[in-house]
Formats: structure tokens, sequence, C-alpha cells
């Protein structure tokens, strides 16, 4: 949403010591080697797709008789695999998961499966940035936050800012985008290893990882919002806490909406407790993005607009539902005086059963000979408090048409000019 | 602080942007020996290829169960499975099996309405308490 | 895999060209023609007779170019189409009202004899296992029988006009219902006979409804 640094962008994420990866025939000559010291295994991450990269270890030809019986199910497992902290990106080639996974998504064959598999790899499972999704992840976030929040500041101009907060959690945060991993098939492992399958996703349930997703900056009074429930402002917000409006801290998966989610019996059910789901939709969520960052990486701007597009933007989410007034008809008045309409005045339309035990009344909220908003209750105040909301809900979900340009569709070659798009004053602050 | 906003989660619809096959994974039991396995040892041997290769979104296991009928399990994105029984099957019986996996959506079979929508009514819905109403 | 390569690359144009260019010339669409396969077949849903279709195989098409502009869809000239008739000016000036409403609209496709009032996103469980074609595939639904609005209704004589609208819909897949039993019992004789049935049902889902702005623009 804000502040996209173009220049630091995925040349480096792939290969560690390449400016421009995204060539086969380049980053072929690229490729970074970094040694174990504790193994003998050399494990280097490349980004070419590479056709035919060779098992190097298991030879069928040393291992006892009775193993021949039985062969290892994985041929390029290596004999050390164990000791490594995530699969190596070589048996990558030969995972059917993965494969599988990298033509349900209809990827191009310009993504390698090698990154594929290394989307699927956590933070918390190998805390080295060179084999986990850590950098895709944030270009794939970065990148669905701004398609998401370009997407409702076109379309819903005078949202409020802590609606288009929540609306953009809705869309982009971890929640929703663990839904849509799910909707993959991504399967995760039990626990993330050198030896298990590529194609699992892998994350660690007792540590959350060290990568760090998002803009924003730590507030030095960060305790003090969480425990002393210190007020934070929109426009503080605004400029400090990250894409959804959220504090910045440094387990911030770990919790939810600013308190310590510490396991409690209450929560500890048979799926686990809070804590550990919150992992959990917290990996799925960013091997999404991973799987994001790849596509820009390989494939570029308009790949990756239309995959954000076909995967997240398509999800429907109710912006209605999302609004939560504590004085909707003051707001109202408010908004009249703004606006230079005449005072709102409410009458009532229609009713029935006033005295008896169900009535309902329908309230219509008029300015001048213009009609608001309507609502029913079962009591007057409930029927105006209704009519208010409603009309304050048209007024804030007032959009432009379906078929509005976005300032993304300006990097198209042959792009028509820039129309300015309409800018809403801001909503209406209660005194 | 006028407005507080509530927090939802976008729910999405298959086809609606992308489509993605619900079955994700078909696991496929033979037995060596049994004469139930014949039609699968042969479809093993001479379909399977083709059709595995048509479907590169499913992952295909193919594993022996000795003395044991021969079965087609299909795992889907809900989590959910499907098995079928193919024992004394010809190939090609079998390979209708396996498209009635690929085609399911692994959700408990039941009757469904026609039309099923999320959407709000476009027209609105009927209101006793709008219009000029009816003279009894 | 050619499938899945192809539906790939319709997905990536789809959003590089302007809306407006989307809107194919009519006479090349078949009613429900599957988009992603040109070998399968095309059938014409509205009609109960047989459609005789060349039972050659047709060679796959060649990649389309990235420029194209018609990839998506089978050129197969449609014998039933009817003469082309001129839009009445009622509709020239109404629908671009329609077109205009917010709150989405609604069409009520027609669909082998049954009409299905749907919007866009909805799952529509036909009421058979459609022959030909494969989950994924796309069909364009061009007979309506109605189209709107909230406050707009554009009544077909039988049909909508198919250049005004454009809705598609995706082939999620084949479910069945759940198995029916109908147990068979005369007087006065303890036999009972069980009949079975399970029938199958392509389930479609609408991806995309779009309704036609500008009416000079069709007719051009």
């Amino acid at each position: 949403m804000k502040r996209l640094r173009v220049d630091r962008w995925t040349g480096q994420l792939l290969v560690a010591s390449s400016s421009r990866p995204a060539t086969p025939g380049v980053a072929a000559a690229l490729r970074s080697r970094r040694c174990l010291s504790t193994t003998t295994t050399t494990r280097h991450q490349s980004a070419v797709a590479a056709e035919a990269v060779a098992p190097i270890y298991e030879n069928a030809e040393n291992v006892a008789p009775s193993d021949l019986r039985f062969p290892p199910l994985d041929k390029t497992l290596p004999a050390n695999a164990s000791s490594l902290p995530s699969p190596l990106p070589e048996r990558a080639l030969h995972s059917p998961k993965l494969a599988a996974l990298h033509a349900r998504l209809t990827l191009s064959p310009k993504i390698p499966l090698q990154t594929l598999a290394r989307a699927l790899v956590d933070a918390s499972a190998d805390p080295n940035p060179q084999f986990n999704n850590s950098n895709l992840a944030f270009v794939g976030q970065t990148l669905i936050n701004y398609h998401a929040s370009e997407w409702f500041m076109m379309h819903y101009p005078r949202l409020p800012m802590e609606v288009l907060y929540a609306a953009m959690k809705g869309l982009g945060g971890d929640p929703s985008l663990n839904k849509v991993a799910m909707s993959w098939g991504i399967e995760a492992a039990a626990a993330p290893g050198g030896e298990v399958d590529p194609g699992l996703l892998q994350f660690s349930l007792e540590s959350t990882g060290d990568s760090i997703l998002g803009f924003g900056y730590k507030r030095s009074e960060v305790n003090k919002l969480q425990n002393s429930k210190w007020r934070r402002g929109v426009a503080s917000r605004v400029v400090l806490d990250n894409d959804f409006g959220e504090i910045v801290s440094r387990n911030f998966g770990v919790k939810h909406d600013g308190e310590e989610a510490e396991p409690t019996e209450k929560d500890i059910t048979s799926y686990g407790n809070a804590v550990k789901r919150a992992i959990s939709q917290k990996a799925h969520a960013n091997c999404m993005r991973a799987v994001v960052g790849a596509v820009y990486t390989h494939c570029g701007r308009d790949a990756v607009k239309s995959f954000i597009k076909a995967h997240v933007l398509s999800r429907t989410i109710d912006l209605s539902k999302l609004f939560e007034f504590k004085h909707p008809t003051l707001e109202l008045a408010m908004l009249c005086s703004r606006e230079e309409f005449e005072p709102p005045v409410a009458r009532l339309l229609s009713e029935t059963g006033r005295l008896s035990r169900t009535p309902v009344f329908v309230v219509g909220i008029y300015s001048g000979k213009d009609k608001l908003g309507e609502g029913s209750g079962a009591s007057l105040e409930q029927a105006r408090w209704k009519a208010s909301m409603n009309a304050l809900k048209a007024w804030y979900l007032y959009s432009p048409g379906e078929d509005v340009r976005m300032p993304s569709d300006m990097l198209e070659e042959d792009a028509k000019p820039w129309e300015p798009a309409y800018i809403d004053i801001g909503e209406i602050i209660s005194r | 602080m006028a407005i507080k906003a509530l927090q939802t989660i976008s729910t999405g619809r298959n086809g609606v942007g992308a489509f993605i096959l619900q079955c994700k994974r078909i696991d496929i039991h033979f037995c060596d020996w049994a004469g139930s396995s014949k039609g699968m040892n042969g479809f093993i041997k001479s379909l399977l290829p083709k059709f595995a290769a048509a479907h590169p979104q499913i992952e295909f296991v193919v594993s022996p169960r000795p003395s044991k009928h021969p079965v087609a399990i299909g795992h889907y994105i809900n989590g959910r499975e499907k098995a079928i029984c193919v024992r004394n099957m010809e190939p090609y019986q079998i390979l209708k099996k396996l498209e009635l996996l690929r085609d399911a959506s692994g959700e408990k079979l039941k009757v469904t309405k026609p039309v099923q929508s999320i959407n709000e009514s476009v027209r609105g819905i009927w209101s006793p308490y709008h219009g000029n109403g009816m003279k009894v | 895999m050619s499938r899945a390569l192809l539906r790939s690359v319709l997905e990536l144009r789809a959003t590089t060209r302007p809306s407006s260019v989307l809107l194919p010339s009519s006479r090349t669409l078949a009613a429900a023609a599957p988009a992603t396969s040109p070998a399968a077949a095309a059938r014409f849903l509205h009609q109960t007779t047989q459609q005789v279709e060349p039972t050659q195989p047709q060679p796959p098409p060649p990649p389309p170019p990235p420029s194209a502009s018609q990839p998506s869809t089978t050129t197969i000239p449609s014998q039933t189409q009817p003469p082309q008739q001129p839009i009445p000016a009622s509709v020239r000036t109404l629908l671009p009202l329609l077109a205009a409403q917010p709150g989405g609209h609604y069409i009520t496709v027609y669909i082998q004899g049954q009409s299905y009032l749907v919007t866009e996103g909805d799952s529509v469980r036909l009421p058979f296992k459609m022959p030909g074609v494969a989950p994924g595939d796309v069909l364009r639904l061009n007979r309506a029988v109605a189209l709107g609005s909230r406050d707009f209704t554009l009544k077909g004589s039988p049909y909508v006009d198919e250049r005004l609208f454009e809705c598609r819909a995706v082939v999620t897949g084949t479910e069945s219902e759940p198995m029916r039993v109908k147990i068979k019992k005369k007087q006065r004789c303890r036999k009972t006979k069980h009949v079975y049935s399970k029938h199958k049902y392509t389930i479609l889902r609408i991806s995309e409804l779009k309704v036609c702005k500008d009416v000079a623009e069709v007719e051009a």
C-alpha cells in the first residue's frame, strides 16, 4: 500500500549474488554455494529451470542385499538428509506432489520446481534465508497488499481507514491466505527436516521463525499499547504500523488483535491450541505469498497481476458487514452538515402491531426531499438507528462502478492516459 | 474513533477467478497374483500412463497390496477421500471409475438445489411494508 | 498438460486486453462451446435433436499468439443461428441504464429446456451429465430468457439477443446424488422389489456475466 521499493525487488532473492536471475542462462552461472560445516553435503539454490539435475546421492550398488528387495522409495534421498533443516533443492525435480501442485495452479513452465519447493519451506523450518521462503513471501505480501489496496481504493473511494484496514486483512491477511493455500491442496509435513518430501509445506510448531514480513516500525510503547490499552489513533497506524494497521512486533504471528495468545485451558482442543493454529495459519499464508513472489520473480508484473486477481481479488468479502457504528444518528447529522445537505429527519413510513408483542416499524431518514436511508426495527429508536446506519453505509460504500481503472493498468504498454480517480475528502470525524 | 471495524474472512468460490481441480491424489492398489486384479494390472500397464500424463494436476501413487482386491482411492482438497473397489473390472471400466474420481468434488453426496448462491438478491426481497398494499 | 497450459495462457491473456474488445463477434460462436478444448464436441444445448459432428479429429490448434483477438473459442459455424435481428430502439436507449445499475445483474439462462436465474459466482447443478466436457472447461452460455438488474429487466422473445451480454460458466465437476431406493410392493404379495438409481449431474459455476454497455458498438 505504501512504500514500494521497486529497486530492491526480487533481484537478489533467488540467487544470492546475482542481479538478474530471471533469465535462465545468466542464473545458471550465478549459483551460490554454501557449505554446511557439520556435514559433507553441499546444497545450493538454483534459479534455473533445470531439466536434469542429476541425483548425486545414494547409489544403489552399495546397499545391503536385504535392502535391494525393499529399495528406498525416494532414491534421491542422501544418507545424511536428516541432518539438513530442509530438503535439498535437487530433490524437487523428483517430487510428484510438487509437480502436481505446479500443474494444479497452472503455473508457467518458467517457474522451476526448485523455486516452488523453496516456497514451501517456512522460516521456522529452515532459518537460512537462501533456502526458506521468507524473501519470496515478502515480495508476495507486498504485491498482494498493493493490488488489494488499489482495488479497494478505486472501487470504494469513501471507505473509512479502519474499515479499509479490516477489508485488507479480510482479503490479504493470514486467515484469508491460509484458506487460499488450503484450497490449493497444500499439505503440511508433520515435522520439518531434510528427509521429508519437498512437496509438503514445512514449518515448525515450536518456533515461529525469524522472518520479517511487511513494512512498519516497531513502536517503543508496544507494551503499553498491548497491556495498558493505550489509545492508538488512525494517523499513527497509517504511519507506523503494518499494512493491516496492526502493531509490528517480533512475534506478531502468534497473537490476535494485539493480545498475547497464551495457551489457556479453554483454547486447548483436540485440534491443538490457538497458538499452534495461528502458527500453522501463518505458515500456510506465507507459503501462498511466496508462490506469488515466485510468479513475480520468474514471470513478471503482468503475470503476477492476473495471478493475484484470479486467486485473491476474486474472493468475496461483504464490506457492509465490516462497519460498527457508535452514534449513527449523530454521525449522519454531522455528515449532512459537512456536505451542506439539509439536516436529516426521521419519518415513520409504515408500522404494524404497535401494541403487540412483535411490532415492526419502518423508518426512513430524509434530508429535505431526498431519502437517505431506510431501516426497520422492533422499536422506533432501533428503526431510526438502523436507518441512519444504512444511510451512512450507502455513503461510505459509494462505488464509481465495476470497470474503473487501476493505477497498475498504467504499467501496460499502450495504456491510455490516466484520468484522475475520485478521491474522497475523508470520513466523518466526531467531536 | 467514530467507526470501528469488524473482522471477517473472505470466501472463495472455485471457478470464479481460478479453477482448481478438487482431486489431488489417486492411490491405486493392485495385487500381482490375484485374479480380481487382472483388469487392474492391464490398466496399469496400458492405460494408466496416458491417463496420468493427461492429468498432471493429480498425483498418482501405485502400490501393491498383496492378496487384497484392487482399489482406487481419490483424495480431495477438502480432506475427504473416495475409495472404489475395482475387483474383476476390465481396464476400460477402471478408466471410467478413475474419471469419476477425477470429476468428483470430494463432498459428501447430497441432494442440492439447482442454483446455489451466496450473492444478495439482485432485485431485492419483497416486503409487506412497502407499496400500496391490497384492499380486502 | 496442453489443456492446462492453454488455460494458463488464456488466463494471462484475459487481463491484458481491454474489456470492450472482449465482446466477440457472436456469429462465430456456437452455444456453449467448450472454450479450452477445440477438438471436443460443441453442442447446441437449446435443441433436443442430435447434433451431428464431423468425426475426423481436428488437428490441435497452434498456440495462440499473444495478440490474437479470439483464440479462446471454437469457430464452428452455427447452423441454427437465427438471422441477425436489428436491435430495437427501446433496448438501445434502456440497455445502458440497465448496465449502469449498481448491485450486480442477474440472468435467466436457458440450458436444455430449463431456465436458471443466476448471478455471477453462483453454482448451477444441471439435471444431467453433460457429455464431452471435463472439469475446468469454460462454456459460453448464449441463450437467456431474461437479463436484469435491480430496476430493469430485459425480457427475451423468446430469447435475449446474444450480442447484448456475455455469460461464461466453468465446469467444476460431476456430482452424483445419494443412492435412491424405490421399494415396489404389490398388495397381498410379500415380495418387495428394490429399484436403485443414482444419477450424475454436471456442476457449473457462473464465472463471468457482463452486460453490453454500448449497443452501437455491438452492431458495428
